[in-house]
Order: C-alpha cells, then structure tokens, then sequence
C-alpha cells in the first residue's frame, strides 16, 4: 500500500497531469484563468509543424545513436581491459569512475574550454598535430556543436557503461573459456561466441538505461550551447523547455514533453519484452 | 515637581514599552526573489533597511538568471508567488500580461516622484496599456570599450574613438593582430544577441518592424562584414557579454567591446576608455535593466515602506554605483559623484539615447526572431537579406 500511494503521488500524478495540460489551452494570458479550455490535440500539431521540431527530432535521434554507440564500445573495451589482472588495474579502473561524480555544470564548462575556438586545448593538440589549419570553433559552429556536445556526454557515460559491463563479465565463470579454449577457439570467437552472448543481460540494461539517460538529456546541453548557434544542437527538452519557460508556451512545452515519453516509452516496452524472453532459461 | 517628573517617567515606560510590543507584534516579513548574484551590494541595502525600522523585513531570494522566469511562472501557476521581484526589464510585460502583477498607477500617483522623475526608457517598460505595473530600479546602456595601450600602439589616437560605422570597422581591421581581435560583440542566440545587435539596427534609423528594409540588411552585413575579414572572432555567436565579451576585453583578446556598465566593477588591469556607441543616421543605444513588480493579493503595503526607503536620494545613489548600474532617477544620476567622471559621464550620456525593448507579451519570440536572423547570417546559413526577410515574417505574425 505505501509503495501504491507512492507510486500515484510521485509518478502518476505528474505524468498525469502533464497529459491534461497538453490538451488544454495554457499560455501566458491564460496562466492565472481558474479554467482552462480544452483545445484537443491542437497543441501537439503546433509543436509537430513548429519549425525547430524537426531539426530538434533529428538532433535527439542522432544525439543518442551517437552517445549509445561511442559510450557502449568505449566502456565495453575498458570492461574487458580491466578484467584482464594487471597491477594496479583495479586502481586504474576506479579513478575512470571520477567522472561520475563530476557535476554536469562542471563538466559543461570543461568542455567549452576544451572545446573553444580561440584558446581550446583540443584545437591546441589539432594545430599542433598539422590535423587542421587554424582552431575550430566547436560549439560556436553550426556544423560541430552537436558532436561538441556528445564529446561531452560520451566522456561520462563511458565509466558507468564500463561498470555494469564490468559486473556482468565477473559474473561469466572463467571455466568455460578454458574449456573453450582446449576446443581451439581463438580470442575472437570466445568473444563473439561466449562473451557476448553471456553478457546479453548486462548488455540489455545497459542500452535501455543509456537511452534513457541520453534521450531526455537537458542540463549539459543547456549549459554548453543553449541548444545553439541556430538550433544545430537542439533537441527535444530543449525544444520543451524553450516553449514552456522561454515562450510561455505552457499547453505546448507539455506536448512536447509526452511526445519525448513517447519514445522512452517504446524502447522501455521493448526492453521488458526482451529481458522476459531471457527468463526462461533460468 | 518630583512628581511630574515620575508621572512623565511612568507614561514615557508605558509608551517604550507599546513600541517595542508593537514592534515585535507588527513586524512583517516580505519575500523578493530576484537574479542578483549574492555578494552584490543590493544585499547589504535590504539588510540596511530591514535595521533601519521593525516594521518590515525583506528577506531576498536568489535564483539563477536561467531559472527566475522559469520558477516564477511555476509560483504564479501554484498561487504562490513572493511579495514582490526584479524582472528584467523586456520580460515585465510578459508577467504584466499573464496578469501577474498588481496594478500600481493609483500608487504612484500618491507618491513622491512620478513617471517624469525616470529616465523615459526603463520607466516605459513598467507601463501596459497606459496603467503602471512596476518601477524601474536599474538601468544600463552598451557603450564602447576600447584598450588604450593597443590604440597607442596601432597609432590611433586614444582620444579620438571611433564615431561612425566606417571608422569603427576602419579602427577594428587596423587594431587586429594575431592573437588579438580588433573588435568583440556579443552575437550569443540569447536576449543579449538581441540586445548587442539593436542598437545598431537604430542606429540606421529602421526599427524591428521593418526589418526587410535594406538598411536593416545594411545593419547585419555591418556584423557579417566583420567576421568575414576575421575582426570579431568566429566564437562571437556563442559568446554572452559577461563571461565572453568582456573576459576577452580584459584578457587583451579583443581591443574594443560593445558592452554595459555592469562590467565596471570587474575589469581587471586593462587600461580602457568608454565612448559612445558610433552613430550612422542617428545615436542609439539599447537599454537594459531591471525593474520592481508586485504580485497580486499580496502585502504591497509592506512592500511599499521599503519601496520608499530605497528610493531616497542617497539610497539608490549608493546602490546603483556598488551595483554598478545607473541610477533611474535622472535626477540623481546627474548629480552622483559617481557617475561625474569620464567613463561615467560617458554611460549617462549614451542614456539619452537608449531604447527600450518591446514593451510587448511576446517579447521573448520577436527576440528570438532577431537574434536567429543574426546567427543565421553571421554563420552564413542564410544571406542577410534572407535572414531578415524570414525574421520580418515571423515578427509580422506575432506583432
């Protein structure tokens, strides 16, 4: 019963009523009104034809492909490095896990140092290396600010990637290499047709989690670009957040929010579905 | 005579003592949230005040610049908001609109100074539909900064800064060297993008209504111009005027700013001099600022006690020059020894010429119409041409 009452309190109720106002007319001149008029799903097609929604879809999708992808390798490879023992690795592997506990502002504001056009440190090593003529403006381009942006994100999703994909691989018994290895399977096809296959699990949690993360991704963008120069590294909460408290779009900012739900929504499904499949195996 | 003296001891007890009662009973507490960072003097003014009598007391509530409008607009949904606030001044009718603030006109009608007492621009942008909804209680103009020793060494003469578009862009190619820009603007896809751009848009005598006129095109091709020929840096687009423009000034990365008195209190070793912004057809200047609103249904009367307090003459000289803003009250601004020097004389001066922004509700997206059309062209995604054209059709629909 009280995780009932929690449940209603804490997660339904807002989800509810997000979904009413995103049927009802709010905005700045009907904020204060005690009633407020319901205008179907008008709000949901003037967020879907407002001009920067596509451009903001686009940025999301690619966003988190990129993110997903970059993250996922990178903290697969480090997983697999540290289950090797090696001296210190345990050490090595702990203080990767720093980054976790670095504020996103922090980590906003390191970027765009590293990342600036003028003084940057990572246009400094460019230059330097003959890679490029003159320093590129990262995040001040419309071409680069979004890759600038999931730079930044990749650097901190990679150590909780590693770390769930690190557990998972402690959880493999090591008999079953040597056996496969008297079979005469070589490094790769261990990988290929143990590892991986045994790390389905982790590998499953660590996708769904990370789309979560990534998907609804608002304070380190935010922070680095404002979803700018011209909308190039937007995407769907900043688009949400604009038309709430920027535009005062409050009928609209909600749509928005629940199409993002939409999506989460999806991939959550699919993660169920899939994990249920693994059950019976057990 | 002995008792005389008891009967006045014994009613001058009783009177101490229904003061202090009376005191401790009739205090009341008011809330003001505002983005003024903690440290700023605004803060020991309250605390001042809140010594000054026990009748009142302010307690200040800082929230981000990011966040105020955002947590306000919850407060006024929930039926919670504080007494009173400080909004930025393009913003005030948004709230004004959303019916946010409580009607002042017959307030201000019985008070001491009267719209005529402000300088015209930010007391303009507390006004909706003729019916007052605030005060303003600082204001700001841009100016240009420009670096002394650089102008020395380029061979210009440091007291003769730039007057018109031509010299100004003439001024910035001869003061750009490697690892120095000639000229830094703020061009950020905020309300400061906005803001830096207008003055310039004015300037050339057309206003946000006509933006597909070509001296509008005239005004942007000035911006693109000079970040063609590389003397504003590419980065001018992501950069805002307090951690961009003038940490570039001051770290002698740029030679000459576009930006406002508030940097004065931080501008480090940098041997600098402020001019007025150059003029084309005629002077302009934007206007910026903040004023005092008050919420409906709230304890106004409080309020006002302090309103009162912080508007005499001394008060807000003090508060405007440790704040680093100008005073409103032009009388005080004219006669503030703070403000009489060169660099002061120079921002009340450009006042003359500053403009306000809106009043209008839906401020917010014309702005964002601007500043789009800024970057647009400035990155080269559209001509200018096309940019204003695009920003003039979505301000059209909006006006």
């Amino acid at each position: 019963m009280p995780a009932f009452i929690y449940i209603v309190l804490v997660m339904i109720y807002p989800l509810a009523f997000n979904l009413i106002l995103s049927f009802q007319e709010v905005d700045m001149m009907t904020l204060m009104k005690p009633t407020k008029a319901f205008i179907g799903l008008e709000n949901y097609r003037q967020v879907i034809t407002n001009l920067t929604f596509p451009i903001s879809l686009k940025n999301s999708l690619i966003f988190t492909a990129g993110c997903i992808f970059f993250q996922f390798t990178i903290g697969l490879a480090f997983a697999l490095l540290f289950s090797l023992s090696f001296p210190l690795a345990g050490h090595l592997r702990g203080s990767l896990l720093i980054t976790l506990m670095v504020p996103q502002v922090a980590v906003s504001i390191l970027f765009r140092w590293l990342l600036s056009g003028d003084y940057g440190l990572i246009n400094e090593l460019l230059t330097k290396l003959h890679f490029v003529e003159e320093g590129i403006a990262w995040l001040s381009d419309p071409k680069t600010a979004l890759a600038g942006v999931m730079l930044a994100n990749i650097w901190i999703g990679i150590p909780f990637n590693m770390m769930i994909l690190a557990s998972g691989l402690t959880a493999i018994p090591p008999d079953i290499y040597e056996a496969a290895a008297v079979d005469g399977a070589g490094p790769l096809k261990r990988f290929i047709g143990l590892t991986l296959p045994l790390l389905r699990p982790s590998i499953l949690i660590v996708l769904t989690l990370g789309f979560i993360y990534t998907f609804r991704i608002f304070g380190l963008i935010y922070a680095m670009t404002g979803g700018g120069p011209i909308n190039s590294s937007t995407v769907l909460p900043i688009l949400a957040y604009k038309l709430s408290f920027l535009f005062f779009e409050f009928g609209q900012g909600a749509a928005a929010t629940n199409i993002l739900l939409i999506f989460l929504f999806i991939v959550i499904s699919a993660y169920l579905i899939f994990s249920a499949k693994e059950e019976p195996r057990e | 005579m002995k008792k005389t003296r008891r009967c006045v001891g014994f009613f001058l007890s009783i009177a101490i003592s229904f003061l202090l009662v009376s005191g401790a009973y009739g205090l009341e507490t008011v809330e003001m949230w505002s983005y003024v960072p903690e440290g700023n003097y605004l803060y020991t003014a309250i605390d001042i005040f809140n010594k000054s009598q026990n009748q009142v007391k302010v307690v200040a509530k800082n929230i981000p610049f990011g966040e105020l409008k955002r947590q306000v607009a919850i407060a006024v949904a929930a039926g919670e908001p504080p007494d009173f606030m400080m909004i930025d001044n393009p913003d005030h009718a948004s709230f004004t609109v959303m019916g946010a603030y409580t009607d002042i006109t017959d307030r201000i009608a019985n008070w001491e100074y009267s719209g005529e007492d402000f300088f015209p621009g930010p007391w303009q942008s507390t006004v909706w539909e003729n019916r007052g909804y605030g005060i303003p209680i600082e204001t700001n103009t841009l100016a240009l900064f420009y670096n002394v020793d650089m102008f020395k060494e380029a061979g210009l003469d440091p007291n003769r800064p730039p007057t018109t578009w031509e010299e100004l862009t003439s001024y910035a190619a001869k003061l750009t060297k490697p690892g120095v820009y000639g000229l830094s603007v703020s061009a950020i896809g905020t309300e400061e993008g906005t803001f830096q751009w207008l003055p310039f848009l004015w300037q050339n005598g057309v206003d946000i209504e006509d933006l597909d006129n070509p001296r509008a095109v005239e005004a942007l091709e000035l911006w693109v111009n000079w970040m063609k020929k590389g003397y504003v840096s590419k980065e001018i687009v992501s950069m805002d005027q307090w951690s961009g423009v003038r940490v570039q000034f001051v770290n002698e990365g740029a030679a000459m700013m576009v930006n406002g008195p508030w940097c004065l209190p931080a501008m480090g070793e940098v041997n600098f001099k402020v001019a007025l912004l150059p003029g084309r057809v005629e002077k302009a200047s934007a206007m910026g600022g903040v004023n005092f609103a008050f919420f409906k249904g709230k304890n106004i009367d409080a309020v006002w006690e302090f309103i009162e307090w912080v508007y005499q003459p001394d008060n807000l000289e003090e508060l405007a020059y440790k704040w680093g803003c100008l005073p409103v009250l032009k009388k005080v601004a004219e006669t503030s020894p703070h403000w009489s020097d060169t660099v002061g004389k120079v921002f009340i001066e450009q006042m003359k010429y500053a403009r306000p922004r809106g009043p209008h509700p839906k401020w917010p997206q014309i702005s964002e119409a601007i500043y789009t059309a800024l970057q647009e062209a400035l990155l080269g995604v559209k001509t200018s041409t096309q940019a204003l054209k695009d920003a003039a059709k979505k301000i059209e629909k909006l006006i």
